[in-house]
């Protein structure tokens, strides 16, 4: 059995959900120091020890950043086999944003000067954007952590991907405008990839591994197929035909899919 | 007995203009012909050193036009290092009035050259600013659309320009032979590999320079009638000289005869400035040394002092930065070898790392 240890924010619940619904099935012994929001900020490594240093909102009367449930208080490091990492602001979501305004001559909708200016985007090269991107990821907690854990020990650092929004964002009046216009400009599917480029080399250089998300479960490049979402029922959500959706949060059946590809992962290195 | 001399003012003597006068506010040093007021649009491009001279009126809340912002998403050391900022567009340095003319001429044709690029390991470079793409970009067609993109927001600069500022930083530059095209730096430097075939040296003069000045000026009021140019001659000496001279003698021939023309411009039209920065650094009166231990870079008081006076002249100053300006961090020789002794984008100065 696999001993692993799981850090991360409110997207490690899929995988939590997931180990529950299918005990025995995915060989590992997971423990998990979570937090929601950017709970964990004020975590620290001392010989190596990960703690979470998570506050207590009862204590703090900050709604949002407490510990999420079934969180450990602290990890010994060398105990575990595997580190693996979620969530924690290392996502599509802080990429999205870098394409509101920018274009690159590689996109179809600012494929040269004249259509960038038509569609209001400010041409720039490929390098900037990069760049761009790279450093919002880089800043992001999850790559501290990463980084941090990486200067303390040895074992694999796997970094799952975040699930993409579902396409529920694309419901008029959310704060999701990006995607709106993302998916209006049919770029979905280039900026999904170069996501997916961008984190697995930022993952490869701090020598961690990134999970990327299963084929399957994504929807039109850009978004994560809703079946994969319903039923996380974590507030706040939305009501779509009168059901309830979060479209942020994978579910159990996410969960589920990540864990194959983690296990096949472990297998190879 | 009267002479020419007995009824001039105390400037106009050296004694008194200079030796005894106050050497941080120059009084009358500058007495601008026409004003900017606190509304004027103001446009600057130049070497080096008119990075100084945008960041000092920005810190005034002058209104500094900038047509080519960095976008929202892109702040701080990343904007600089791809050239935004730095001046009125996203033209980098511009060291000869040759470049600028033939900037302006690309601008009012629409003119992208394909020729104007080097290659660097499968990244493109546009030849005719280097350096703000550091990493070169992918494709030439990203080179010609961004450059497209450029020479689109400069029209909408110069169209509403009130005074335009230029620092006039170089006479020596390198020629692309085939296009006939001065370049800002020479081939090998940033990019591109130095063939005698196909670039060659050319230390423009007097009557050169003030040729294209003029054209500059033609130029410039076709698209903005009315509109004010303020020339200053950087007072930055050369790094080094492809003229086959000492790089002593071909700095003082570079500074003197920007100098100069700079000088001659402003004697023919009222509108067009002289800005005796240069004067005020390098001046020999002065009671502290201007640059620091590279005879190179100048502290950053006295660029303080400089702009000072420039904004009192207009009337223009607020913050007092100048009076506050804390002394020179002294540098040793050991940051002067790594050249980390200001903190300008300049490429110019890459030659000098070059040194065999």
């Amino acid at each position: 059995m696999t001993r692993a240890l799981l850090i991360g924010n409110s997207h490690v619940g899929p995988y939590l959900n997931a180990l529950k619904h299918a005990e025995g099935e995915v060989a590992l012994d997971l423990d998990c120091i979570a937090a929601f929001g950017d709970g964990l900020e004020r975590y620290t490594i001392e010989d190596g020890v990960f703690c979470g240093n998570i506050l207590d909102p009862k204590v703090t009367g900050r709604k949002g950043k407490g510990p999420f449930p079934g969180s450990e208080v602290r990890a010994v490091l060398k105990d575990y086999d595997v580190v693996l990492l979620t969530g924690l602001r290392f996502s599509i979501f802080q990429v999205i944003r870098v394409f509101r305004d920018l274009g690159l001559v590689t996109m179809d909708s600012s494929r040269d000067y004249a259509t960038a200016a038509e569609n209001g985007v400010t041409l720039v090269s490929e390098a900037l954007l990069h760049r761009l991107i790279a450093e919002r990821l880089s800043g992001s907690l999850m790559m501290q952590i990463a980084r941090d854990i990486r200067a303390a020990t040895d074992a694999p650092i796997l970094v799952l991907a975040q699930p993409r929004p579902t396409r529920q964002v694309l419901v008029e009046g959310t704060r999701f405008e990006t995607f709106c216009n993302a998916e209006e400009r049919g770029e979905g599917d280039f900026v999904s990839k170069t996501y997916e480029r961008l984190a697995q080399e930022l993952c490869a250089g701090i020598a961690a591994h990134y999970v990327p998300q299963p084929p399957g479960t994504i929807d039109g490049g850009m978004f994560t197929d809703t079946s994969y979402m319903m039923g996380t029922l974590r507030p706040p959500f939305w009501k779509k035909n009168g059901r309830p959706v979060d479209f942020r949060h994978g579910n159990a059946r996410y969960g589920a899919r990540m864990l194959k590809h983690v296990a096949r992962e472990l297998e190879t290195l | 007995m009267k002479n020419p001399y007995s009824d001039l003012p105390p400037k106009a003597f050296w004694k008194t203009g200079v030796v005894q006068t106050d050497k941080v506010h120059w009084p009358e040093l500058f007495v601008p012909k026409f004003t900017i007021s606190a509304n004027s649009a103001v446009a600057t491009a130049g070497s080096c050193f008119a990075q100084r001279i945008r960041q000092a009126l920005a810190d005034e809340e002058m209104p500094i036009l900038d047509v080519e912002p960095a976008p929202a998403a892109v702040e701080g050391d990343l904007a600089r290092e791809f050239g935004y900022g730095l001046h009125s567009a996203r033209y980098g340095n511009i060291y000869t009035p040759r470049q600028l003319l033939e900037l302006l001429q690309d601008m009012q044709k629409d003119a992208v050259h394909k020729a104007l690029i080097w290659e660097r390991d499968g990244r493109y470079v546009d030849m005719l600013r280097p350096n703000v793409e550091p990493d070169g970009c992918a494709s030439v067609k990203e080179v010609l659309e961004l450059r497209k993109q450029h020479l689109a927001r400069l029209r909408e600069l110069f169209e509403t320009v009130d005074v335009f500022v230029f620092t006039l930083g170089l006479t020596e530059a390198w020629i692309h032979a085939p296009t006939g095209r001065c370049l800002p730096v020479a081939p090998g430097v940033i990019a591109g590999e130095y063939d005698p075939k196909l670039y060659r040296f050319h230390n423009f003069t007097h009557s050169e320079l003030l040729k294209d000045l003029k054209a500059i000026r033609v130029l410039l009021r076709d698209i903005r009638k009315g509109v004010k140019i303020i020339l200053t001659t950087s007072p930055v000496p050369i790094t080094a000289t492809a003229s086959g001279d000492h790089a002593l003698n071909a700095s003082t021939y570079t500074k003197s005869t920007l100098r100069s023309v700079a000088g001659e411009m402003a004697m023919k039209f009222k509108d067009v400035d002289y800005f005796p920065g240069y004067e005020i650094v390098t001046t020999w009166a002065r009671e502290n040394p201007a640059y620091e231990a590279n005879q190179r870079s100048i502290r950053p008081e006295v660029v303080a002092h400089v702009m000072a006076v420039f904004l009192d002249a207009y009337g223009l100053r607020k913050t007092g930065a100048a009076d506050q300006a804390e002394p020179a961090k002294i540098h040793d020789d050991a940051e002067y070898l790594e050249g980390h002794d200001d903190d300008l984008v300049c490429e110019e100065i890459l030659i000098e790392a070059l040194q065999k």
